[in-house]
């Protein structure tokens, strides 16, 4: 990085602090703290929303994943439109009608308190697991790319949103959300006008779209049914809108963002601006990755993108084997850059009979030069390291070809990102301690001064909690690993609670409570047991909640839920 | 910036048309993009 991308960085991470600290100034209320004072308008929560949901690795990774598999990632996101406007019908006049803190508070009304405290408790538990590896994940990225220890990125990341977290709460989250995504959005739209601009004199934008196409990377669409893929029309429809529903409806780091609207009209249209606006905006992060994917096919890539990783290995024993395999990557992108030049000149003639000849052949090549960055792979798991570098591919990009400046920006949304996820989930958190545990069980009496206080208190530990984890982490291994994939079987189970209270007015709390834990049950036994898509396990979840409730209810004797009183 | 006319904050009825209307359009949008997605891969490879 040059000292222009450094004063970038710099300033716009300073910019969001003190923003963040300006627009929360003067909180002094518990609901201004916990739910800015119901005054957010919708395109304060609209972004609000898809800054929480956007992390840091969704900018590292989307666009090395379409690099490596193309688009057709963006599929996963087609429920999430059909998840707003069913929440925009059921949970937001409702939340708003009761005027909840958290969406837990609700079912104590609707079942009992065992039913709230038990899923306010799977959610900080869930979320709580989640929240240190939103910081780790993104810092071992950067530190691997800007060659500092992993302590200083998270450090920074982490310290920056507790300044202006703990003196604003969800006022300077909402404000510094909207700043955020337009960084981001931004950083995202220079960098692939920069991307297309970088390609060769002679390769037209059209051209570069019929290479990656012609390579199969403009797959945004697959109609094939299988339950085993994760990413085709059918399990981005329908268990994308599973996993939508249960994350912006059960949520407390989504739903605190509509319940902060000043209005039923303003939090719809904000949840309903998300729908609208999420399928274009991954496609974007995608369609930048596979300009990426073009733009090698011309300029030499290494044969694997984890700087550090490879350094490793030529100081160590497969340095001989990896150099052989490097010869031959050349060799063969040598090839497969003739061959497409070729297509190109077969396409310009308009011979379709010549063109799908040479579009034979750029493929073959290409398989070949697959063939030999997957060995490369190979000789990394064997070496002890982690061979998946998606997330390496855009930033080694970013630091090769881009412009001075530009490398800056694009380093300050990958912070942004991260400190956007990470300070909607640590706010989400405080609530739920302070508003279902802290003043349900521990001290309902609490007064306005001191719930003030210990909402402060609980957002500085869960801040240093997340930061701990993140420098931590690196010493946990595969454990991170595990805690991830645990904190994502819990959503179906939510889910199937909610679908009950909203829509079964006759099953009771006990029969719920009970479900849940069935529930539960049932999708760490797909886990352990199938092969099925993770992306199921919601479905299988909430399903199994819902009729394992309706077939309990006849036999407990029936909770009353009570009307909520703050 | 309001809210459309028509979305005023005291009518968070589902019923209503506009409301209706709205859901209609994020639906159609929806359906347009997954059109045009598949016509673009279609045309490029």
């Amino acid at each position: 990085m040059r000292p222009i991308d450094w004063i970038v960085l710099i300033a716009t991470l300073v910019s969001i602090v003190l923003y963040g600290m300006w627009k929360g100034r003067g909180t002094r209320s518990v609901q201004g703290y916990h739910l800015a004072d119901r005054q957010m308008k919708w395109y304060v929560i609209a972004f609000s929303i898809m800054a929480t949901q956007a992390s840091a690795i969704t900018f590292t990774s989307t666009p090395g994943l379409a690099y490596v598999d193309g688009m057709r990632f963006v599929q996963f996101y087609f429920g999430l439109p059909l998840a707003m406007v069913i929440l925009c019908i059921t949970a937001v006049p409702i939340f708003h009608r009761l005027g909840v803190y958290t969406a837990y508070e609700f079912l104590e009304q609707r079942f009992d308190l065992k039913t709230r405290t038990l899923t306010s408790f799977i959610f900080l538990l869930q979320r709580g697991l989640a929240v240190g590896i939103t910081i780790y994940a993104p810092s071992i990225v950067l530190s691997v790319m800007l060659g500092w220890d992993m302590r200083i990125t998270s450090t920074v990341i982490g310290g920056g949103i507790i300044a202006y977290t703990v003196s604003g709460g969800v006022k300077s989250v909402s404000w510094t959300h909207l700043q955020q995504m337009t960084i981001i959005l931004s950083g995202m739209v220079l960098a692939l006008i920069i991307i297309i601009f970088s390609l060769p004199d002679d390769v037209s934008f059209v051209d570069a779209l019929y290479v990656a196409g012609g390579l199969g990377h403009l797959n945004a669409v697959d109609f094939s049914f299988d339950l085993n893929d994760r990413y085709n029309f059918w399990s981005g429809l329908i268990g994308g809108m599973f996993v939508a529903l249960a994350y912006f409806g059960t949520d407390q780091s989504q739903v605190q963002r509509y319940l902060t609207g000043q209005s039923v009209a303003q939090s719809r249209m904000g949840l309903l601006f998300n729908g609208i606006a999420k399928v274009p905006m991954q496609f974007l992060i995608l369609f930048i990755g596979a300009m990426v994917f073009v733009f090698f096919q011309f300029e030499q890539p290494p044969i694997l993108f984890n700087p550090v990783v490879m350094k490793q290995l030529r100081q160590g024993p497969y340095a001989e084997e990896l150099a052989r395999l490097e010869r031959d990557y050349a060799e063969a992108l040598g090839r497969r850059k003739e061959q497409i030049a070729g297509f190109l000149s077969a396409r310009a003639s308009g011979n379709a009979e010549l063109v799908e000849g040479a579009k034979e052949s750029m493929r073959e090549s290409h398989q070949r030069a697959e063939e030999i960055r997957s060995s490369a792979q190979a000789v990394v798991r064997s070496a002890g390291y982690d061979p998946n570098d998606t997330n390496y591919i855009f930033l080694s990009f970013v630091m090769k070809y881009l412009p001075a400046g530009v490398v800056g920006l694009i380093f300050a949304c990958i912070f942004a990102a991260s400190m956007s996820s990470t300070s909607g989930e640590l706010s989400a958190l405080a609530t739920c301690s302070v508003i279902d545990i802290y003043k349900r069980h521990l001290r309902p009496k609490a007064d306005e001064k001191h719930t003030m206080i210990i909402s402060r208190l609980s957002m500085v530990l869960w801040g240093i909690y997340a930061i701990a984890f993140a420098q931590y982490a690196t010493e946990l291994g595969a454990l991170v690993e595990a805690v991830n994939i645990l904190g994502s079987l819990f959503y179906g189970t939510l889910l199937g609670i909610f679908l009950l209270a909203f829509y079964f007015k006759r099953v009771g709390g006990t029969a719920t409570f009970i479900a849940a834990f069935v529930g539960e049950a049932i999708v760490f036994g797909c886990f352990l047991f199938t092969e099925i898509s993770w992306l199921w396990y919601n479905v299988v979840g909430c399903a199994a909640v819902v009729v394992t409730a309706l077939l309990v209810n006849p036999f407990v004797k029936p909770t009353e839920g009570k009307p909520l009183t703050h | 910036m309001n809210t459309p006319d028509g979305l005023q904050p005291e009518t968070g009825n589902p019923e209503s048309i506009a409301w209706r209307a709205l859901y209609s359009l994020v639906l159609i949008f929806l359906a347009f993009l997954i059109v045009m997605f598949h016509l673009f891969k279609l045309t490029f490879s």
